[in-house]
């Protein structure tokens, strides 16, 4: 165990001293490489966002119910009751018309028009939200709802949420493949890269295994190199996401899309970090592997 | 000599190259625990090609060669290092690296074999103090004559005590006195019990030794002499 230690803690040190020798290079193709990588990586947190979105007030198949501007207030009050008590309905909540002033006043800058007007002019409404997010139970009844009596109208808000789905479908999709895809190409640059110090320590290793050195010996340096080389890879990308991510929530702060959860949503978290590094790792060191082991097929004759 | 004793025995061993190159033809040889051969003949003869075959660098085409008992074309290749380790290889191009020092070349074998540091540092400095270079052991290769990369070579082979030593021409491109430095040196290791298979073309520097000789020509043993 102790030998075993001594000699992963002398590959370490071996592929740190390569590292440190060409620490140019390394930087170049880290970078090359972290940033390419930053993009599925990115994509992946820009899912997770819309997922909330998706997810949240913002897009929930919903109903917003508005009774009539003159409806007196026991009719408002019976209208809501019935909706409280219909089997398609999840949740009713109710937004009276002084709340919705009020609202337009903060929210939209719009006080001296209203206060030009005079009287309120926007009616009671409710919003329903139905039950298991069932877009076709709410079509059902927006259509019964809009008949009843003191209701204005009824809008439906599924295609919103629709157009989300498939929004975060399509996104998800497309990290996918291209983190397959650049994963295939962190392997491939780990490969060259590890290739062209086996080309120039191809005398080294020819001696070493001439004088006993097994294929684990010689492999081992390059995949400490290649791990590290994707590790670091995997921590750039990491930093350019989070870089690129505080700037992105910077910018749709004012926005208010309704919801704090999506701007958390866009800040990668610790398991994104451990994803891009550990994948990184993996993949450099699957690189590494496969450059080394062919090298070593090639040059074994005698074994 | 008996069979079952050697402890290096080729039998019939053939090997034929692409092209229809045959170094060696039905070669039988036999070296015993503690032996000192020699194996002389022209360019050509099949010298080096015999030595890589004992080290398991080659495999044979035909027949079989046993080291310790143990066929070496019967090895899986993942076993064939750890026989290796029991030989000590001396090259005819010395096969120094040239980006390491001089210590850290000879110490090869020991980080090879898992050697603690310090226990290695202690064994090269006596391996180089051996061969008389103690003093050059922060050296490049570049930096050292061709008689000192031989030593240099030499002490590579001894430091981790193998069984075994292999010399490919070991005396070639060297002038006499260095020729006998490296004659002295491989005679002294034999002198402490390790066996040693040598081939060169210059029977005559190693007669003081009193070897046994082998005389290889195209591929083929001539009469074996016993000094």
């Amino acid at each position: 165990m102790k030998t075993w230690l001594r000699e992963h803690r002398l590959a370490l040190h071996e592929a740190l001293g390569r590292l440190a020798s060409q620490s140019v290079g390394f930087a170049l193709t880290v970078l090359v490489i972290g940033i390419a990588a930053a993009l599925p990586l990115g994509l992946r947190l820009l899912t997770g966002a819309v997922d909330v979105l998706d997810r949240g007030p913002v897009a929930t198949a919903q109903l917003t119910v508005f009774a009539t501007v003159d409806a007196a207030p026991p009719v408002v009050q019976a209208l809501g009751e019935r909706l409280g008590r219909h089997p398609a309905a999840a949740g009713v909540r109710f937004v009276s018309r002084d709340q919705a002033l009020a609202a337009l006043h903060r929210d939209a800058g719009l006080a001296q028009l209203m206060e030009d007007l005079g009287s309120n002019p926007l009616p009671d409404a409710w919003i329903v939200t139905a039950r298991g997010g069932d877009a076709a139970g709410l079509e059902t009844l927006r259509d019964e709802v809009s008949g009843w009596a003191g209701v204005d109208q009824v809008l439906l808000d599924a295609d919103r949420a629709r157009t989300l789905r498939a929004l975060a479908g399509g996104l998800r999709q497309t990290a996918r493949l291209l983190g397959a895809l650049l994963g295939v190409a962190l392997v491939a640059v780990c490969f060259s890269t590890v290739r062209l110090q086996v080309l120039t320590q191809r005398e080294e290793i020819e001696v070493a295994k001439l004088i006993g050195a097994t294929d684990a010996f010689i492999r081992r340096p390059y995949l400490y190199f290649g791990t590290l080389q994707g590790l670091v890879s995997g921590l750039v990308a990491f930093g350019v996401v989070a870089g690129g991510s505080e700037s992105l929530r910077h910018a749709l702060a004012p926005a208010e899309l309704g919801a704090v959860a999506v701007l958390d949503a866009l800040a990668p978290d610790l398991a994104s970090l451990w994803l891009s590094v550990g994948v990184g790792g993996v993949l450099g060191w699957l690189g590494a592997w496969l450059s080394v082991s062919e090298h070593l097929r090639r040059t074994s004759p005698g074994g | 000599m008996a069979h079952d004793t050697a402890l290096i025995s080729l039998s019939g061993v053939a090997r034929h190259y692409p092209g229809g190159v045959e170094a060696l033809r039905g070669v039988s040889l036999q070296v015993a625990r503690g032996d000192l051969v020699v194996v002389s003949g022209p360019s050509g003869a099949g010298k080096t090609t015999l030595l890589r075959l004992m080290a398991a660098i080659e495999r044979p085409t035909a027949g079989s060669v046993l080291v310790n008992g143990q066929n070496v074309a019967a090895l899986r290749p993942r076993a064939i290092p750890w026989l290796r380790r029991n030989f000590g290889l001396v090259f005819q191009d010395h096969k120094l690296l040239s980006d390491r020092s001089l210590f850290h070349n000879v110490a090869l074998p020991l980080r090879i074999a898992g050697f603690e540091p310090r226990e290695a540092a202690r064994r090269v400095r006596a391996a180089l103090d051996k061969v008389g270079l103690l003093h050059r052991e922060r050296a490049m290769p570049a930096a050292l004559s061709g008689g000192e990369q031989q030593r240099a070579c030499i002490a590579r082979a001894i430091v981790h005590r193998p069984a075994i030593v292999l010399a490919d021409e070991p005396t070639a491109n060297l002038d006499m006195a260095y020729a006998s430095d490296i004659v002295s040196l491989l005679g002294a290791f034999h002198g402490v019990g390790s066996t040693l298979v040598i081939a060169t073309h210059d029977v005559a520097a190693f007669t003081p030794l009193g070897p046994r000789q082998v005389y290889l020509c195209a591929g083929l043993v001539g009469p074996q002499m016993q000094s």
